[in-house]
């Protein structure tokens, strides 16, 4: 539907569509609307001389209407907390700096030990067996360094080598053995396998490479690029540590069961009866964040209103204290802030004291939460089995309306906790 | 059950390891499409094909998997009420074939019912020199009562042929089910003495 007035400026046009993947693209629903979306001007503003970012003036924009594509990288490296908003233009700086040269380190370190990573080319088939014996002539795929996409393979029948280079440490075969697992697009893979080198517990897992690539389209730099994507796997890695028997989402999956058994007892009843109580077929929208529900842009939307409604001001502390890749240590508070400097949604938690115990549930929760709602009447309708739950939830390819979804997120959270508060008194 | 099509329809479920082509597979026999850059599925899609064997119209229902390692314990809902499975490994990749026969043997245990299966050798496109050796498969296939095909979603070769004769074991399946079973018989040996009267009548209605 057009509206008259503020219909705001589509964004569309910033992300290039690939000419040969320009077939069913959804979309973007998202505009840059004027005195909403946190604009250039606005961002530039809230800085003052010395660079420290008036975060509070900043998330309320972005809960309002996300954040103008022009700025979005260096924005997200604050929400991401790759940097603390008190911080001076040269303290950034330094640890930019710092952190493009640990990058570089660790890929050299990769490169060492397999020579395709950096290089441009990509393996598509396993490069060592698991006694940690080379595969000599791997599958590898080049890819030119420009976006001309000259791809040619060169293959051969896989053979193991008789090279005496047999590969002894257990953490090099295993990293090397995810390697021809990770997407083929150059930049993304080199930055997936410096990633699962540098965090062996989940290494590389599908789906991690559709919570990278926003990162490196809106960073230059690949170091810069890698970082923001690590900051956010401190949020979201817990998701990718599947095993046999279990997902790495069952702890949301459970919160999810809770809230629609409390908010939509009718539904919840539903669900349950077609064998979908443990709500796995919600599994995908955890893992990737709605990337696959939602048009490219609008999943930067969404991402970013996400962020900035869960924003805590100490999470560059928090992340910089833990070290590498480890969660986020709960309680830690190193110095007491203003409650404007967090999210919304953050706020809302804090004032119900929903941060105790468990630790706070994320967003996303309520998000899907706010997805079955809005298909609430359709799957009570439709669904017969659990094969339409998530026949219709697939539906949504696409489709998904950020905003919406944002704001019915929101309602249903306080709608929750109020109700848990009526049960407590 | 088969009001929403016309003829029968069967659940067929694809399994095997990550990247090693099973949306490709699908996209290829659905849509007639292909491309390099297929982005890895996560938990899995839906997608259907209609198609005739026999003079039968049939609906395949198709469900794709995410195939990786990480997401084993997904597989249960989707194989549980399959009719069919497409074990799918990628002929360069011989671990691939191994993750096949470890998802055989968990739908021979866990399966509900005893489900059609076949193997997908997947892309052939990527051997050019030697002969595709595929003895060892072959036999493998044969001792678990499937069928081998060697395909390449790139080049397009082999997939029909796959799925129809999924299809085709499907229907006869159902057939020799219709002739021999229907409606269900009580096993031999269990007498049903009707001596008591209904109580009370079914709780629901679930024809």
């Amino acid at each position: 539907m057009m509206r008259w007035g503020s219909s705001g400026q589509a964004a569309d046009s910033f992300y290039q569509v690939r000419p040969d993947c320009s077939q069913n693209v959804p979309s973007t629903r998202f505009k840059i609307k004027v005195g909403k979306t946190l604009s250039v001007r606005k961002w530039h503003a809230a800085f003052t001389r010395e660079g420290c970012l008036d975060i509070a003036s900043v998330l309320s924009r972005i809960q309002r209407g996300g954040v103008h594509p022009a700025i979005r990288g260096e924005v997200w490296e604050f929400l991401l907390g790759c940097y603390d908003p008190e911080s001076t233009f040269d303290e950034r700086e330094q640890i930019r700096h710092r952190r493009r040269m640990q990058y570089a380190r660790w890929k050299e370190e990769c490169r060492e030990m397999d020579s395709h990573v950096g290089s441009g080319k990509i393996v598509t088939a396993p490069i060592i067996t698991e006694d940690g014996v080379p595969i000599k002539d791997p599958l590898v795929l080049l890819e030119a360094a420009s976006d001309t996409q000259a791809t040619s393979t060169s293959s051969s029948g896989a053979e193991v080598s008789d090279s005496p280079n047999r590969v002894m440490d257990k953490k090099i075969i295993e990293w090397k053995l995810t390697l021809h697992q990770i997407e083929n697009l150059s930049k993304l893979w080199d930055i997936l396998a410096v990633y699962a080198w540098i965090d062996k517990e989940v290494g590389y897992c599908q789906g991690m490479s559709d919570l990278c690539s926003p990162m490196i389209v809106l960073l230059n730099d690949e170091a810069d690029a890698f970082w923001c994507f690590e900051r956010l796997m401190r949020r979201l890695r817990g998701n990718f540590r599947c095993t046999q028997q279990s997902v790495g989402v069952e702890n949301q999956l459970q919160h999810l069961a809770s809230i629609i058994q409390v908010l939509d007892p009718k539904l919840h009843d539903h669900l349950e009866t077609l064998g979908g109580g443990d709500y796995l077929f919600a599994f995908r929208m955890f893992m990737v964040l709605f990337r696959r529900e939602l048009s490219f842009g609008d999943s930067l939307y969404l991402w970013e209103m996400m962020w900035a409604l869960e924003y805590d001001p100490d999470i560059f502390s928090t992340y910089d204290e833990a070290g590498v890749a480890t969660h986020k240590i709960e309680g830690f508070k190193p110095k007491v802030k203003s409650i404007r400097q967090f999210g919304k949604y953050e706020r809302e938690n804090m004032k119900n004291g929903a941060n105790d115990g468990d630790g706070p549930v994320p967003i996303s929760v309520f998000l899907v939460a706010s997805v079955l709602k809005e298909n609430g009447p359709k799957l009570l309708q439709e669904a017969r089995g659990i094969d339409d739950v998530i026949r219709i939830l697939n539906n949504i390819n696409g489709d998904l309306d950020a905003q919406r979804a944002c704001a019915v997120a929101l309602k249903l959270h306080k709608k929750y906790l109020k109700k848990l508060q009526g049960k407590k008194t | 059950m088969g009001s929403r099509s016309p003829g029968v329809s069967f659940k067929l479920v694809l399994l095997g390891d990550g990247r090693v082509g099973k949306t490709s597979l699908v996209l290829r026999y659905v849509n007639n499409i292909f491309s390099d850059k297929q982005e890895a599925t996560v938990q899995a899609s839906y997608l259907t094909k209609r198609l005739v064997v026999e003079g039968v119209p049939i609906t395949l229902s198709i469900w794709d998997t995410a195939g990786q390692e990480k997401f084993h314990a997904l597989g249960p809902i989707y194989y549980r009420d399959a009719d069919a499975a497409l074990l799918v490994y990628d002929i360069t990749d011989s671990d691939t074939f191994v993750r096949v026969t470890k998802w055989v043997k968990e739908l021979k245990q866990m399966a509900s019912k005893d489900i059609v299966m076949a193997i997908a050798a997947n892309k052939s496109d990527l051997v050019r020199l030697k002969n595709i050796e595929t003895q060892e498969a072959v036999s493998y296939a044969e001792s678990i009562g499937a069928s081998l095909f060697v395909t390449s979603a790139k080049a397009g070769t082999g997939i029909d042929d796959v799925f129809s004769d999924i299809a085709k074991r499907l229907l006869e399946k159902r057939k020799n089910s219709a002739d021999g079973l229907s409606p269900p018989q009580p096993k031999k040996g269990i007498l049903i003495v009707d001596d008591e009267p209904e109580k009370e009548p079914p709780p629901k209605c679930c024809s």
